[in-house]
C-alpha cells in the first residue's frame, strides 16, 4: 500500500554553543491510512523532536538540516509556510503531552476548539460552537454545551487531555500525531484516553503516529513498533514480532528492565550505564558502551537499519 | 512480632481558601481516618492515583506537617508526642527519599556537603580522615565512585541524582525510609537500576521501607504487603499476592485491569473504568467508589464500608467483596 507519510533520512540539528547536538539523526519511516506506529525510547532519543519535526515546528536553535518528509507525495520541508498552515491541525495534528499547559488558560474552552474550525474550515463562530460541542460529546466529556463556556483550570487532567484531542480532530485529520498523550494522566483515565483515541483512528481511518515509552501501551495499541536511540532507530517491526521476537540488544534491555504485572519476583535486568550526554555520544555504534553484546567492530562504525525478516528491521552487528 | 510503625486513626485536611471574591474556604480531607502498621524488615507499598492521600500519608509518617487525629507510633514513641528537639533525634531513625530527583538536591552543595550535612545534624560526623572514608563509603554503596564527591548535583544524570538521594538517606543508618515515588521520575532502563539498588540495600541494612508509588507493576515487584488508597481512605490492604491474585475491592480490581500489559496478544477483558476520580473537596456519599463500581447497589451510597478482614491478613472495605472474589476466580479458571 501507498504510504501516506514517508519521511526519507530525516536531519534534525541542534546548533549550540556548546556543538551540534543530533538530536534526529539520520531517521526513516513510513506510515499507512488507518494503522499505529509507536515511536518507543527513553527521554532524549529524538522522539519528540521527530514529532516536532514532522510538523515543522522545531523550535531553534533547532533546525531540520536533512531529509524528506512525504505527505501524499509532497514534500513538506519544500512548503512554503503559507501552505504547511493549511496543513497543520487541518490534515496533520498533534496531541501534546502535558494537558495542564497545552490549553491556553485565559480562552474558554468552546473559543478554542471553535477557533481552528473557523480558520481551517471557514465555520461561522455560531456554526463552530455547536460543532466544538458534537465533539466535545464525541471524546467523552458529558454537558458538553456547559463545558464550552469552561475555562481549563475548571476541568480535571483527564478532560483536559479529551478537550485538547478534541482540539486535535476537529478538522478530521488524515494523521494524528500524540506525543506521550497518556503519561501525565492516572492509570485508569489512562485506559480511557487509548481506548478513545483506538476508537477515533478505526472510525476516521486516521494514521497514528503514538510517541511513547511505556511499553504496555505499545503492546496494547500499536500496529508497529519503532524503537529510537540517541536520535536513531536501533529496531524496527510488527508489535508481535518485537515483543516475541525483539533483536537489538537496547530492546532487549528494555523488555528485561520493566517489571510485569504477575510477572517473577527477584531482581530485574536493568541495562548498565545511561544515556550518553547528546555531546559526548560514543564513536560508531551509540549503544555499544552500554551494551553486553558490543566487540570490536561496534566502536568502529554505526551499524545501518538492515532488514532480519520482512517488515523487521535492525541496526547491530551481531544481527547482520 | 511487634510492628516497627504502627498508624491509627489518622487523619489530616487541609484548607482551601478560595480566591473569588466572597468565595469561602472549604476542607479537603486529605487523609480519612487510616490506619496500618508495618513490621520490620518489611516493604509496605501504597498505591493510588493522584490526589488519593498517598504522600500526605508520608508526610504524615515522618510528622513532615502535622496530623489533625490519630496517632503514629513508630519504635515505641509516639511521634505526635515528641517535642522538636527529640523528633530531630528520632529522625535519624526515619528518613525519606523523594520524587524528584531534580529539587531535591540543593544545586549550591557538593555531593559532599549534601552527604556530611545529615551526620552533622546528627552529631555523627568524625573527623577528616574518617568522615572522608565513611562517605566515599556510602557513595560506593548506592553504586557511584568516591570522586564523585566533589562534583554538583547538575553533573549528574537523573538516576545518579536518586543515588545521592539514597545515599543521603542512608547516611544517618535509619530503621525505616520513606520513599515516594522514588522511580516514577526515572527511565525504564534507569528505574530498573534504582529498584535494585533499593532492593539490595534493604538486605545489607535491614531497612523497613513504605513505599509509595502509583505504578503497580513495580509496587508488586518490590513489596510484601500492599495498601491501596483512594480518596483519602485506605479501600484495602494485604499481602502483595492477595491483592494482585485475589483482590477483594473493586476499585483494585479496576486499577488492575488497566495497567496495560507489555503483551501485544494478550485481549483486554475488561471494560476501563469509567468517569473521573470525583474531587476529594465534596467526595460521594457512603463509599467514595460507588459511583464508579460496577457492583454499588444502594446501600452504597448512604453507607461507608468498614475496613474488615475478608480473609486471612487480607482487609477490604467492601460491601460486595464476595462478588468480587467470585469473579476473578472464575477469570482464572477460563483462563487457565
Amino acid at each position: 500500500m501507498q504510504p501516506l507519510l514517508d519521511i526519507r533520512n530525516l536531519k534534525t540539528y541542534f546548533h549550540t554553543d556548546k556543538g551540534v547536538i543530533k538530536a534526529v539523526d539520520d531517521i526513516s519511516f513510513s506510515l499507512v491510512k488507518g494503522e499505529t506506529l509507536a515511536l518507543v525510547g527513553e527521554s532524549g532519543c529524538g522522539k519528540s523532536v521527530t514529532a516536532l519535526s514532522l510538523l515543522r515546528l522545531v523550535p531553534p536553535p533547532g533546525k531540520i538540516v536533512g531529509g524528506e518528509i512525504l505527505f501524499d507525495n509532497t514534500n513538506l520541508l519544500l512548503l512554503p509556510e503559507n501552505d504547511m498552515r493549511r496543513i497543520r491541525g487541518n490534515r496533520m495534528s498533534m496531541v501534546f503531552q502535558e494537558p495542564m499547559t497545552a490549553l491556553n488558560p485565559v480562552l474558554r474552552i468552546g473559543d478554542q476548539i471553535a477557533e481552528i474550525l473557523q480558520l481551517h474550515k471557514g465555520l461561522e463562530r455560531n456554526q463552530a460552537l455547536e460543532r466544538s460541542a458534537e465533539l466535545l460529546a464525541e471524546v467523552g466529556i458529558p454537558d458538553p454545551e456547559q463545558r464550552l463556556r469552561d475555562y481549563p483550570h475548571q476541568l480535571s487532567g483527564g478532560l483536559r487531555q479529551r478537550v485538547i484531542i478534541a482540539i486535535s480532530l476537529a478538522c478530521r485529520p488524515e494523521i494524528l500525531i500524540a506525543d506521550e498523550p497518556t503519561t501525565a494522566l492516572d492509570v485508569t483515565i489512562q485506559a480511557q484516553i487509548m481506548d478513545l483515541l483506538g476508537r477515533l483512528r478505526d472510525e476516521n481511518e486516521m494514521a497514528l503516529l503514538l510517541i511513547t515509552h511505556d511499553l504496555g501501551v505499545v503492546a496494547e495499541s500499536a500496529d508497529r513498533v519503532a524503537i529510537m536511540y540517541a536520535g536513531l532507530i536501533v529496531e524496527q517491526a510488527t508489535v508481535v514480532d518485537l515483543f516475541e521476537h525483539g533483536s537489538h540488544p537496547y530492546t532487549l534491555g528494555l523488555l528485561a528492565s520493566v517489571p510485569r504485572l504477575g510477572g517473577k519476583k527477584g531482581r530485574l535486568t536493568p541495562i548498565s550505564g545511561q544515556v550518553p550526554p547528546p555531546l559526548a555520544r560514543p564513536s560508531g555504534c551509540p549503544f555499544r558502551n552500554r551494551c553486553p553484546e558490543a566487540f570490536d567492530r561496534c566502536a568502529e562504525a554505526c551499524p545501518e537499519l538492515k532488514e532480519l525478516s520482512p517488515g523487521h528491521l535492525v541496526r547491530c552487528w551481531r544481527r547482520t | 512480632m511487634k510492628p516497627l510503625l504502627e498508624i491509627k486513626n489518622l487523619s489530616k485536611s487541609f484548607r482551601l481558601t478560595s480566591k473569588a471574591p466572597g468565595g469561602k474556604s472549604v476542607s479537603l480531607k486529605a487523609v480519612d481516618d487510616i490506619s496500618f502498621s508495618i513490621f520490620p524488615g518489611e516493604t509496605l507499598g501504597l498505591v493510588g492515583e493522584s490526589g488519593c492521600g498517598k504522600s500526605t500519608t508520608g508526610k504524615l509518617v515522618l510528622r513532615l506537617i502535622e496530623a489533625d487525629s490519630g496517632s503514629v507510633t513508630f519504635d515505641d514513641k509516639e511521634i505526635g508526642k515528641l517535642s522538636s528537639a527529640q523528633l530531630r533525634a528520632e529522625r535519624r531513625n526515619l528518613q525519606m527519599i523523594f520524587q524528584d530527583p531534580y529539587s531535591s538536591l540543593n544545586p549550591r552543595m557538593r555531593v559532599r556537603q549534601i552527604l556530611a550535612e545529615p551526620l552533622q545534624l546528627h552529631g555523627l560526623d568524625k573527623n577528616g580522615r574518617t568522615l572522608q572514608e565513611e562517605l566515599s563509603h556510602l557513595l560506593e554503596t548506592v553504586g557511584l565512585d568516591a570522586s564523585h564527591l566533589d562534583r554538583y548535583p547538575h553533573q549528574f544524570s537523573g538516576g545518579q541524582r536518586q543515588r545521592i538521594g539514597i545515599a543521603r538517606a542512608l547516611a544517618v543508618k535509619p530503621k525505616l525510609i520513606v520513599a515516594d515515588e522514588p522511580v516514577s521520575a526515572l527511565d525504564v532502563s534507569i528505574q530498573a537500576q534504582v529498584i535494585n539498588l533499593m532492593q539490595d540495600i534493604q538486605q545489607q541494612f535491614g531497612l523497613t521501607y513504605l513505599f509509595i508509588a502509583h505504578d503497580l507493576a513495580v509496587i508488586e515487584h518490590i513489596c510484601d504487603r500492599v495498601a491501596v488508597m483512594y480518596l483519602g481512605r485506605i479501600v484495602e490492604i494485604a499481602p502483595a499476592e492477595k491483592i494482585y491474585g485475589s483482590t477483594q475491592h473493586p476499585y483494585t480490581e479496576a486499577l488492575l485491569a488497566a495497567v496495560p500489559r507489555p503483551d501485544p496478544k494478550r485481549e483486554r477483558t475488561h471494560q476501563p473504568l469509567q468517569g473521573e476520580v470525583p474531587s476529594p473537596v465534596n467526595p460521594p456519599s457512603g463509599c467514595h467508589f460507588h459511583p464508579r463500581c460496577p457492583y454499588a447497589q444502594n446501600i452504597c451510597r448512604t453507607q461507608s464500608p468498614e475496613l474488615s478482614e475478608k480473609a486471612p491478613k487480607h482487609l477490604a472495605a467492601c460491601h460486595f467483596s464476595h462478588k468480587i472474589a467470585s469473579q476473578s476466580r472464575t477469570d482464572q479458571t477460563t483462563s487457565q
